[in-house]
């Protein structure tokens, strides 16, 4: 009797340290097969997201024009047969641009930084004093107005009318930027897709405002600066689905016309 | 001897099928799926060929958030300046974080609802279904027309 107990502790003592033996392996495997997930979980994470696909200002691309020698001793003429700087950031650095949705799109588009534009979506000639504001506190060389394709979406509002709210926002820009050159931009077509007579938002009335803008910027002894020439015939091309807003690649010919016909 | 060595040998084999369950179930563990995989299901649920991947500057410059609070992240904003569309997939590291950063997320979709309100009523509807939450460390911020399929994915690929 005394043997088979001995043995049946023996055995018992064999099982439980093989039990134990086992139990070790077991975790250490465990630990260690989650020990390298958790290596490869990291290297995944460690993948770089990918750089937005800006239309780039690319310097290697960019065909200098000194500023500096755009002196007045240049003539207009030497100034449109020059070749523009794809370098917007840094030839508008000094200058605000002040618009809509449109003018939004300069620096949504990254074609010139945050500080150098003030727009808001949906704006009209009522409640630009804000964004003239927000302008006057890099205390601009050239402010550049694009306003107006807002203010047609009022068929109520006659021209004389428009031309007489954009001369108190002169007014007030002269006031608050007394040093900044201003420059008053042609109101941009729209495609005939997007006119809508009966709002009275045509390229007709369009063209009637510009004409109030043009007389308005000589009585004001400001500048204007006939954009909308680049974008007339139609080009379906420049042109958003609404036919209303130009596309981002549709920017650089705006900014390259300024370049060439700033005074 | 024989005895001992089948009791092990079945004591064994349980441990290993304890073991691997174990090791199955830690594949989807949240710990260890990336911002950018379940950016790959949410292309799988939605179409979202047409928008921009935006990086680190971008998310600072949107939403003030500084991608060092983040183990990883991937961002998505519209094509043009008058769509509202946008996809924040984040991966906070510091859970304690998580409710701040959704904070600067709120900001943000006051900003956009403001800009869009008044102009574009369309924009301005999608803004206001929007979809933000979080699930331990992972938040995702939607504004689509599709938000409740990245919605889905994102919950299926988040456990």
């Amino acid at each position: 009797m005394k043997k088979k107990s001995i043995r049946k502790k023996k055995f018992i003592k064999r099982l439980v340290s093989l039990i134990c033996m086992f139990v070790f392996m077991t975790l250490v495997i465990f630990i260690s097969v989650n020990k390298i997930k958790a290596y490869y979980s990291t290297t995944n994470t460690s993948k770089k997201v990918s750089k937005s696909a800006s239309i780039s200002n690319d310097d290697s691309k960019n065909i200098k024009t000194k500023k500096e020698n755009s002196s007045d001793t240049d003539t207009k003429k030497q100034k449109e047969n020059r070749v523009p700087s794809t370098n917007y950031k840094e030839y508008f650095k000094k200058d605000v641009f002040i618009g809509d949705s449109i003018t939004q799109g300069i620096s949504y588009y990254e074609y010139v930084d945050d500080s150098n534009v003030s727009a808001k979506l949906g704006v009209n000639l009522s409640q630009v004093k804000s964004l003239a504001d927000n302008a006057a506190k890099i205390k601009p060389e050239n402010v550049y107005l694009l306003l107006g394709a807002n203010d047609i979406e009022n068929k109520d509002t006659s021209c004389d009318q428009f031309v007489e709210s954009y001369k108190s926002v002169i007014d007030y820009i002269k006031q608050s930027m007394p040093d900044s050159d201003i420059y008053v931009q042609s109101i941009f077509p729209i495609l005939p897709k997007a006119e809508k007579s009966a709002k009275g938002v045509t390229n007709q009335r369009i063209n009637e405002f510009n004409e109030g803008i043009k007389s308005m910027a000589v009585d004001e002894k400001i500048n204007y600066v006939n954009v909308a020439t680049i974008f007339e015939g139609g080009k379906e091309s420049l042109y958003e689905q609404d036919g209303e807003h130009i596309k981002s690649q549709a920017y650089p010919l705006w900014l390259n016309y300024l370049e060439q016909n700033l005074k | 001897m024989k005895k001992i060595i089948v009791i092990v040998m079945a004591i064994f084999m349980l441990m290993a099928g304890i073991t691997g369950c174990a090791s199955k179930s830690s594949d989807k563990n949240t710990a260890s799926i990336s911002t950018s995989e379940i950016s790959d299901e949410i292309k799988k649920a939605a179409d979202i060929s047409d928008m921009k991947t935006a990086d680190a500057s971008k998310l600072r410059k949107l939403y003030g958030i500084n991608s060092d609070e983040l183990d990883n992240f991937v961002l998505y904003t519209a094509p043009t300046n008058i769509r509202a569309d946008e996809i924040a997939i984040l991966k906070v590291k510091e859970s304690g974080n998580v409710d701040s950063i959704k904070d600067k997320i709120s900001k943000r979709i006051d900003d956009k609802s403001q800009s869009f309100k008044n102009y574009l009523p369309l924009q301005y509807s999608l803004i206001e279904k929007h979809v933000l939450k979080s699930k331990g460390n992972f938040i995702i911020f939607v504004v689509s027309k599709d938000s409740d399929k990245i919605e889905d994915a994102f919950d299926k690929a988040v456990k």
